[in-house]
Order: structure tokens, then C-alpha cells, then sequence
């Protein structure tokens, strides 16, 4: 859209001084405190702290006032502005209009921290930045507009403002449709491409021909498949389990390694936090932020907001966060899922790591420092860190102790196992630890598959990438209701099929990429665990109908050895998966969760219930978002480090 | 201060090939097949000259009884415990194959005992008279290479031994997983490891008392993830049998010939009893081992006492039925509780019980199969 002559005038009026020929000598951290101090902004004694601070973690003191609130945004970039000799400008005061932006990348800006925000009658553009406009910068930056330009100071906050607002539809777009476009082959938009398609039909009506030609040994046959098949999935499973088990005395990073990394190391660090209708428990959120050891300007917290969620956003506002929480509003959109936000919020991370906490997540306080340990012990290859996930309100009712269970063995043993024998690694729902740069290469997160993190994963593998896991906690809230959970269960079977469907489209390329090894645990790991939840109605079934009729009087359907096969399958699965369970809990020492184990087989019951919803789903709703409803938990998340 | 329940296990900084010994995986598997090889050359010079043991005869005929035309699933479900037939089955080449492969499990045996010995600090010298004082016994010779069901299953104990300990004293899970599935391995190759896996649940309190201290619902849990695995094995086969033959029990006691007490109940248990005083009699080292227990760990010392008891119990109930097996393992268990670095009067103790411990069990040891082995030794 052509900018009015208006507006044309406001930007001359606010660039009348013109840039310094030369650029000014850099600026050092006394210059800009003292410049602060004789400002009044802030007092002698402040800027001692922070230079002291500065000392020690060796962040900029820019940043070192801002996180501890000592100064605001506008007061700080107008002092560097005076500095730096060029006009301050407010962008969210300043009309925008994209009409010749449209070739710039947003991604790389937002890196670069500018933005044109106008131009002037002569045809110079107006541009925005919140570095140092020293003449290299402004070179680079006309070399890339071909145009002459004007550089003014503005925050951080107000560049990306402007390029959220400036490049709002690309945004959308790239994060929507930025992975299927640069690499199809990967994205869960398509279900099932023409080959499976046809593979599926061909498996179908070999079926359906069979059952009428023989329906007996048709019968016999699947009941023996669906058994076995059964058994080897949870049988890998429990193998994973015992190699991790067998590691647990491997610390990936230990205590003293961790604190080994001292302030002045570490680098910036990205918290992603997707927020969609969670008003309830963003104050629990800035408490749980508040708690990690982390130097505070070095975190940069990006609460990502969608931008029909108004009630979020204004207890956000209300939450009143420190000055390294950023609201990243997500550009509405279809399809309108976690993965699409995290896309958006990837475009304005400037940290070297990223993580990914839920809203009601209180992860581990010396987290961030483990994970920065675990990353330079794993090498570059190492591109993803998974911590372990656990919940806070555990003993609530029967659900959440089952649902702790779970966890507990699958965070605790199977990824430990998983990552000990170098097998893909399907991320958890958070805490995902990544180098910034690698998830960027690896194209972000796929905003049509319903567990994005597994995916990811999974990509990362394929791609020859290492994921491993990092001994550290987060404590989340269990689901405690159960359509609630068979909601949230059906939303990751249906993620975990895309993904195989998605990931098993060349099987034979996946094959020569990865090697047999990493192929068949994805397949066992990744397929298996929706296949052992539909088969569990069928293997229920049978043991329902074996305990009525006696063997003889089924065996012209099932052979008695088919049908003491598939009964013992299902026994031994079964009593795997109970034990499994109760290890978990044993290892987290919830000792009076180990006896709930028992019920495992009723848990199952329940993911197979949301096994076949999430078939439904994949066919009818491929790309719906099951939303999980948080903040139910009458339990209070217990205070302090854990 | 105590850490809050749900938080991570204090960290195990050790790596697990520190206390292994020897530390790497193919040192500890020759150590297995050097401590094996006298064991293996006398099951194959026993294999040369045709002399088999009555166990693993019968072990291959109730194998070979599964394999029979017509054989239905009935039968299978009744071939309680089912691991020994199932492994007469894969082996070819008769008992004398499956002496062998006792043979080589004796090296395991002995080598799981050193590397606890090594753990514990114990001297050098001393690791070797005691294992010499166990693995040189001719009831150990029988049977490792006799007594193929019952030697695996006192194998798995020995693991569900060693397994249990690190589980309960330094707190690592995998130890656990060792003990329980371990457990759940020996009875479905021997019923009268069911009783073992009693005395084990039996002792968990006592050897887990300093640790779970103030704990009983950790206590409670420990046991049940110890013994889960050998209930689930025993249910789920229960199940079967019931399902497919109409019986719950019949594989699982009165196949074996357990619960006849053909001395009436009283007369049964005096013998059983009295019995198992002869077994303590021919392996000292458990009595040691569990007296110099006391003082460092007097609950632990305690805990011992189960396994007496279990073997009590399974000469009662009729459950045990090899010559010596009882002698074997109480020398194991004692091995096990050697105490960490002992003194000097511990370890002349020790060392003399190794040597009356060897002579006790050559002298006793002219009785059922053993007796046998040395005819056909020529000893």
C-alpha cells in the first residue's frame, strides 16, 4: 500500500537530523551508563550493580537494566539514540505500509534487528534498528534495499512490532506453509500420498476378499497378527527400557558440570511459551521463569499469543512481566495449532538455544544451565535436548496417577534407552532444548502434524541430526479429567500416525538414510504405539470370549495354538508394561503410585478408545487441533526448586 | 535435607562399568569362559564315556514328550516350569549338550560372585579360596553339569541375588529389573525357585530397612516390584493352564511331586529342618557371612535368615528335589554377604570356613547324584 504524503511528512519531520558522516566511536558500557546516570533514568548506585553484574556474566548493560527493571525500553534506546547521534523513533506510532518490503525476509531482519518503516519523497527509506547504526550497517542495509537510507534508533520490541506488522501475511504464511513449500516430502499436509494410498486400498480389499472367501482362517490369521504384532511393540519397548535402565547410572550432565558453566558462558537463550486460552495459569507461569537460574538478560522469554485471544493476553498484561518477556501475537490463520505459533515465535528468537515450555510448565531451575552443559559435552551434531517431563499434581485422582506412571517410565527409561541406543527420539510436548540455527536448517515445526515434537524428532533423525535426552525435570499438570484426556490422547495417536505415514513415505530412502537399525525403531516406536493401542479392543475381546467358551468350542475358528499365542501375547504384553510402570514410578520414588500400576491395563483401555477416535480423526480431520484444556488441577504446583 | 519425593534419584556419578569387573564387556566374558572351562571339559569327558545325569535325562524326555505327533496345546500348558524343556528342545545333542551348557553357566555363576567379592574389597587371596571352596565342590561339579533346570534356575537367583543388592543399596533400578525378571526366569525353569522368590520378598525389608527407613509404602513397593514379574509369570501361566486344561495347579506342584508329604506334616517338617542344618553344616560361609553381617548391617544379617527358611520350606513342601542344590546356594548367598573391606579376624575366618567348607562337602558329599558323578569320575 503507497504511503500517504502524510505520513511521508512524519518521517521527514522525525529524521531531520541527519545521520553522522562517520560512525561514532563504539559505545562502551560506561558510556551508556554514564549517559543513563546523567540523564536521571537511573541512579550512580543502580549503574554500579549493573556494572557489577556486568562483570561477572558479562551480558551488556543495556540488558543488565532492562531485566532487572532498572530502566524501561524507550528510556534506554532514547539514551542510545542520543549516543549514537541519530533520531529515536516510536514504530508503533508510525503508519506502515509493505508496499515494496514484500522481498525482504522477515526472519533475517528480525536476526538483523531493522526495519523500514517508510520512505521519504527523495526516495530514501526510513529504517528502524535498535544495533548501532555505524556506516557498515547502513551499507549493508542499502545494499539490500538498493536505496539510499535513513537510520533512526527505535527498542527491540518496536522492530519486531513493526515486522509483525509489515510482514504480517508472509509471517502467517511461512509459518504455516514454509516447511510443505521448502521440503513437501516432510510435511504431514498431505495424509497420505497417492502410493500409500493405493497400498492401503490393495491391504483393504485383500482383505475384505479373504474374509469372504475364508472368514475362519481370515480371523485366525489377523487375531495371530494383531497378537504378535502387539507383543513386539511393547516387547521393544521394554527392551529400550532395560538399555535405559542399564544407563541410569550415566549422567548426562552431572551437578558439577552444570554449575561448571559459569555466568559469563552462557549464551542468550530463547523460551518459546505458546499460550491459546490459558488466562488461568500464565501467573503460575512468570513464577515458574522467575525461579530459573539463569542471568535474567540473557533470557529472552517469548510468549506467544494468538491474535483472536484477547483474555490471555490481558492476563499476561495483568501477570505485569519483567522486561525479557516478549508478546509475540500470532497471526490468525488456518491451520490454527502449537507448531504454527512456534513458527512465528522461531522468525524472533535471537537466542543460540530455544526451548519450548507449556504455559503451566515449571521446569527444573538450573535447567537451562544443564542443557547449555549437555550441548557442548554432546558436540554439534547434538542438535535437540530433551528433558524429562513429570507432574506436580500426580496423586489427584486415578488418572493422573496412571497418566504419572506413564510418564515417568517413558521419560525416565525409554528415552534414556532410546538416546543410549542412538534410535530416533520423538520429542515430549516441551522442553525441548535446540540449538537456534539447527532448528531453523531443520525448517521448524510442522504446522499440520498434531505432535509437531515427535515429528521433529523424528525429522531431525532423518536428517542425520542427533536428539538426546538431558536430566532435568519439568513438572507439568497431569490431565485429570477424562475426556479432557482422551481429547489430548487422541491428538497425539493421530500426530504419531502422521508422522509414520509421513516419514514412512520412501521407506526405502528412509532405510539408506538412517540405516535398518534407526528405520525399524521408528517404525516399532513411532507405528507401534498407535498399532498396540487399536489392537488392544480386539485382544480384550478374545480373552473375553476364551473365558466364556472353552478352547474346544472356538478351535474351528482359532487353532488352540493361535488362539493360546495370542492369549499369552497379550498376558506377557500386558505384565511388561505393568512392570515397566511400576519401575518409573519406583525410580521418581512416588513409591505409593507403584500398586496403581496394576491398572494398567484399564489406562490402556482408555488410549485405545482415543486410538480410534484419532483413526477417525486422521481420515475426517486430518489437521485438527484437539485443544487440551490446562489449569484444571485443584492441586497447587508445590513452591520453590524441587 | 531429605529431597521431595517426586525429584529426580540423587545422582549416580558412577558409570556402571566402574563397578563391573572387569570393566569391559569382552573381559568379563572371557573371565566367564576361564572360570567355565573345567566345568565344560567335564561335562564333555562325562559326554565321552556316556554318563548321564538322571535330571537332564528326564529334562530331554519331558522335551521330547512336546515334540510327540498329536501333542496338543493341553500339553504344552501342562509342561510346567516350561524354560527347561523349551531349552532341551533348541539344544541338540541330549544331555550331554545340556551339561555343557551348565558348564558354562557355572563360569557365570562364579564370575557374578567375584566381581561382588571385587566390589566389596575383598583380598585377592581370599576371592579365590572362597570360590575355590565353592566352584571346587563336587556338589557344585554335579550340579553344573547334572542338574541343568535347577542349576539355571539357581543362576537366575544368583543374578536376582546380585541384583537385588545393588537395587536396594545403591538405589539403582536396573538392579531392580535384574532381580525381578531374574526371578520370574528361575521359576519358570524350576518351581522350587517360587519359594526363593518368597524368601526374597521375605528379606527385602530387613536388607532394605536402612534404606527405606521410615518408608513402609517403600518397603511395600520395593517387594512388589521385586516379586511382580514371578507372580505375572506364574498368573498368566496359571491362566493358560486353566483355560486349556481344566486344572490351575497341576503343572505348577503336583507334577513335580511337591505337597505329597509322605511323612506326614510334622515328620516332614522335622526332616526338612533337619536336613537343611546339614546343608548349613556343608557350606559355613553363609553362616559367616551372615555373623559378620551383623555388626555393620544387623536388619540385612536378619534378612539371611530367609534363605534357610525358604529352604526349609521347599524340602517341605517336596519342591526340592536335587542333591546339593541347597548347599550351592547357601554358599552363593554367603558369598554375597561378605561384608565390604573385612578385617583381618574376618577374613582368617573366612578363610578357614572356605577350606572346612571344601572338605565338609567332599566328605558329605558321597550321596544321590554326586555320589554317581564321582563313581563315574572314579573318585
Amino acid at each position: 500500500m503507497p504511503q500517504s504524503r502524510g505520513q511521508e511528512a512524519a518521517l521527514d519531520r522525525t529524521a531531520a537530523a541527519a545521520l553522522p558522516t562517520r560512525a561514532g566511536a563504539p559505545l562502551t558500557a560506561d558510556r551508556i551508563g554514564e549517559a543513563l546516570v546523567t540523564s536521571g533514568r537511573i541512579s550512580r548506585t543502580q549503574l554500579d550493580w549493573a556494572l557489577g553484574v556486568q562483570r561477572r556474566t558479562g551480558s551488556r548493560l543495556g540488558a543488565i537494566l532492562l531485566a532487572a527493571g532498572l530502566v524501561s525500553r524507550p528510556d534506554l534506546y532514547q539514551t542510545l539514540a542520543e549516543q549514537w547521534g541519530v533520531p529515536y523513533v516510536d514504530v508503533t506510532k508510525v503508519p506502515l505500509g509493505m508496499s515494496t518490503w514484500e522481498h525482504l525476509d522477515p526472519a533475517r531482519l528480525a536476526r538483523e534487528l531493522w526495519v523500514p518503516i517508510g520512505r521519504r519523497r527523495d526516495g530514501t527509506v526510513v529504517v528502524a534498528t535498535s544495533q548501532q547504526p555505524t556506516a557498515e550497517r547502513r551499507a549493508e542495509i542499502e545494499e539490500e534495499l538498493q536505496r539510499p537510507v535513513v537510520l533512526m534508533a527505535t527498542t527491540d520490541w518496536d522492530v519486531d512490532y513493526g515486522l509483525r506488522n509489515l510482514f504480517r501475511d508472509q509471517l502467517l504464511d511461512a509459518a504455516s506453509h514454509g516447511l510443505w513449500r521448502n521440503d513437501k516430502e516432510h510435511s504431514a499436509r498431505t495424509v497420505v500420498t497417492k502410493r500409500q494410498g493405493a497400498v492401503l486400498l490393495a491391504c483393504l480389499l485383500a482383505l475384505i476378499g479373504s474374509a469372504i472367501a475364508a472368514p475362519g482362517p481370515t480371523v485366525a490369521v489377523c487375531s495371530a497378527i494383531i497378537a504378535c504384532g502387539f507383543l513386539v511393540s511393547v516387547g521393544f519397548k521394554f527392551v529400550v527400557c532395560l538399555v535405559g535402565a542399564y544407563h541410569e547410572t550415566f549422567v548426562q550432565v552431572t551437578d558439577e558440570e552444570a554449575a561448571a558453566v559459569g555466568d559469563a558462558e552462557l549464551p542468550m537463550y530463547t523460551i518459546l511459551v505458546p499460550c491459546y486460552r490459558e488466562a488461568n495459569v500464565v501467573p503460575n507461569l512468570m513464577a515458574n521463569l522467575a525461579a530459573l537460574d539463569y542471568p535474567p538478560e540473557k533470557l529472552e522469554v517469548l510468549l506467544l499469543l494468538e491474535e483472536d485471544d484477547e483474555e490471555t493476553r490481558a492476563a499476561a498484561t495483568a501477570a505485569r512481566p519483567p522486561a525479557t518477556v516478549t508478546f509475540v501475537t500470532v497471526p490468525r490463520g488456518q491451520p490454527q495449532t502449537k507448531p504454527k505459533a512456534c513458527n512465528v515465535g522461531l522468525v524472533f528468537a535471537r537466542g543460540e538455544y530455544l526451548v519450548i515450555y507449556d504455559a503451566e510448565d515449571q521446569p527444573d531451575p538450573d535447567q537451562l544451565r544443564r542443557s547449555v552443559a549437555a550441548f557442548r559435552k554432546g558436540g554439534p551434531s547434538l542438535v535437540c535436548v530433551q528433558a524429562a517431563l513429570n507432574y506436580f499434581n500426580a496423586e489427584e485422582n486415578a488418572l493422573t496417577r496412571l497418566f504419572t506412571l506413564e510418564y515417568s517410565f517413558w521419560f525416565d527409561y525409554m528415552l534414556t534407552g532410546l538416546s543410549a541406543m542412538r534410535l530416533p527420539i520423538p520429542l515430549g510436548g516441551t522442553s525441548n532444548h535446540f540449538r537456534t540455527d539447527e532448528l531453523r536448517l531443520l525448517g521448524g515445526w510442522d504446522p499440520f502434524n498434531v505432535t509437531e515434537d515427535a515429528d521433529l524428532g523424528i525429522r531431525a533423525a532423518a536428517l542425520n541430526r542427533r536428539v538426546g535426552v538431558v536430566n532435568s525435570t519439568t513438572f507439568e499438570e497431569a490431565n485429570n479429567a477424562y475426556r479432557n484426556f482422551v481429547r489430548q490422547r487422541s491428538r497425539w495417536i493421530k500426530g504419531y500416525l502422521q508422522t509414520t505415514l509421513v516419514h514412512l513415505r520412501h521407506p526405502v530412502e528412509l532405510v539408506r538414510s538412517v540405516g535398518w537399525r534407526q528405520a525399524i525403531g521408528f517404525a516399532l516406536l513411532i507405528g507401534g504405539t498407535p498399532i498396540s493401542f487399536l489392537a488392544m479392543p480386539p485382544l480384550y475381546l478374545l480373552l473375553a470370549v476364551s473365558l466364556l467358551l472353552p478352547p474346544s468350542a472356538m478351535a474351528s475358528v482359532y487353532p488352540g495354538w493361535v488362539l493360546w499365542t495370542s492369549l499369552a501375547n497379550f498376558l506377557l504384553g500386558n505384565a511388561l508394561m505393568v512392570y515397566v510402570s511400576m519401575m518409573g514410578v519406583f525410580k521418581r520414588r512416588r513409591h505409593r503410585l507403584v500398586l496403581w500400576a496394576l491398572l494398567n491395563p484399564l489406562y490402556w483401555l482408555l488410549h485405545a478408545v482415543a486410538a480410534y477416535k484419532a483413526l477417525g480423526q486422521l481420515v475426517f480431520r486430518p489437521h485438527y487441533w484437539e485443544k487440551t484444556d490446562h489449569g484444571l488441577t485443584s492441586v497447587q504446583p508445590p513452591a520453590g526448586p524441587h | 535435607m531429605a529431597s521431595p519425593p517426586y525429584s529426580l534419584p540423587p545422582v549416580l556419578t558412577e558409570r556402571w562399568s566402574a563397578v563391573r569387573w572387569p570393566a569391559t564387556a569382552g573381559r568379563r566374558t572371557l573371565t566367564r569362559l576361564a572360570l567355565s572351562a573345567p566345568y565344560v571339559v567335564l561335562a564333555v569327558w562325562l559326554q565321552a564315556r556316556g554318563v548321564h545325569s538322571l535330571p537332564n535325562a528326564q529334562l530331554e524326555r519331558v522335551a521330547g514328550s512336546l515334540s510327540r505327533p498329536g501333542a496338543t496345546v493341553g500339553a504344552v500348558t501342562r509342561a510346567f516350569p516350561p524354560l527347561g524343556p523349551a531349552i532341551a528342545r533348541l539344544l541338540p545333542g541330549g544331555p550331554g549338550t545340556l551339561g555343557i551348557v551348565g558348564a558354562l553357566g557355572a563360569g557365570a555363576v562364579l564370575h557374578l560372585c567375584w566381581e561382588r567379592l571385587v566390589r566389596a574389597s575383598v583380598p585377592r587371596w581370599l576371592i579365590v579360596l572362597l570360590l575355590a571352596g565353592v566352584g571346587g565342590s563336587p556338589i557344585f561339579w554335579y550340579n553344573a553339569t547334572g542338574n541343568l533346570v535347577g542349576f539355571v534356575g539357581l543362576i537366575a537367583f544368583v543374578v536376582a541375588a546380585a541384583g537385588l543388592l545393588d537395587f536396594l543399596y545403591l538405589g539403582r533400578t536396573t538392579g531392580g529389573y535384574a532381580a525381578g525378571l531374574s526371578m520370574a526366569f528361575a521359576v519358570l525353569c524350576d518351581p522350587a525357585a517360587l519359594v526363593y522368590a518368597l524368601s526374597m520378598a521375605i528379606a527385602i525389608p530387613f536388607l532394605g530397612w536402612e534404606r527405606f527407613r521410615g518408608e513402609p509404602i517403600a518397603i511395600l513397593s520395593a517387594v512388589a516390584v521385586v516379586v511382580f514379574p514371578t507372580v505375572a509369570a506364574v498368573t498368566a501361566w496359571a491362566f493358560l493352564e486353566w483355560r486349556f486344561t481344566g486344572t490351575v495347579n497341576h503343572s505348577l506342584l503336583f507334577a513335580s511331586g511337591a505337597f505329597g508329604f509322605p511323612a506326614g506334616l510334622a515328620g516332614g517338617l522335622r526332616a526338612a529342618a533337619s536336613h537343611v542344618g546339614w546343608e548349613l553344616t556343608c557350606a559355613p560361609v553363609f553362616a559367616v557371612g551372615a555373623v559378620s553381617l551383623l555388626p555393620r548391617r544387623p536388619m540385612a544379617a536378619v534378612g539371611l535368615l530367609a534363605v534357610p527358611l525358604d529352604l526349609v520350606l521347599t524340602a517341605w513342601f517336596g519342591l526340592h528335589a536335587q542333591t546339593g542344590q541347597g548347599i550351592v546356594l547357601l554358599s552363593i548367598v554367603g558369598l554375597m554377604a561378605v561384608p565390604s573391606r573385612p578385617n583381618r579376624i574376618i577374613a582368617a575366618v573366612l578363610a578357614v570356613e572356605a577350606v572346612a567348607g571344601a572338605v565338609c562337602t567332599v566328605a558329605l558329599s558321597d550321596v544321590g547324584g554326586t555320589a554317581h558323578l564321582l563313581r563315574a569320575m572314579g573318585l
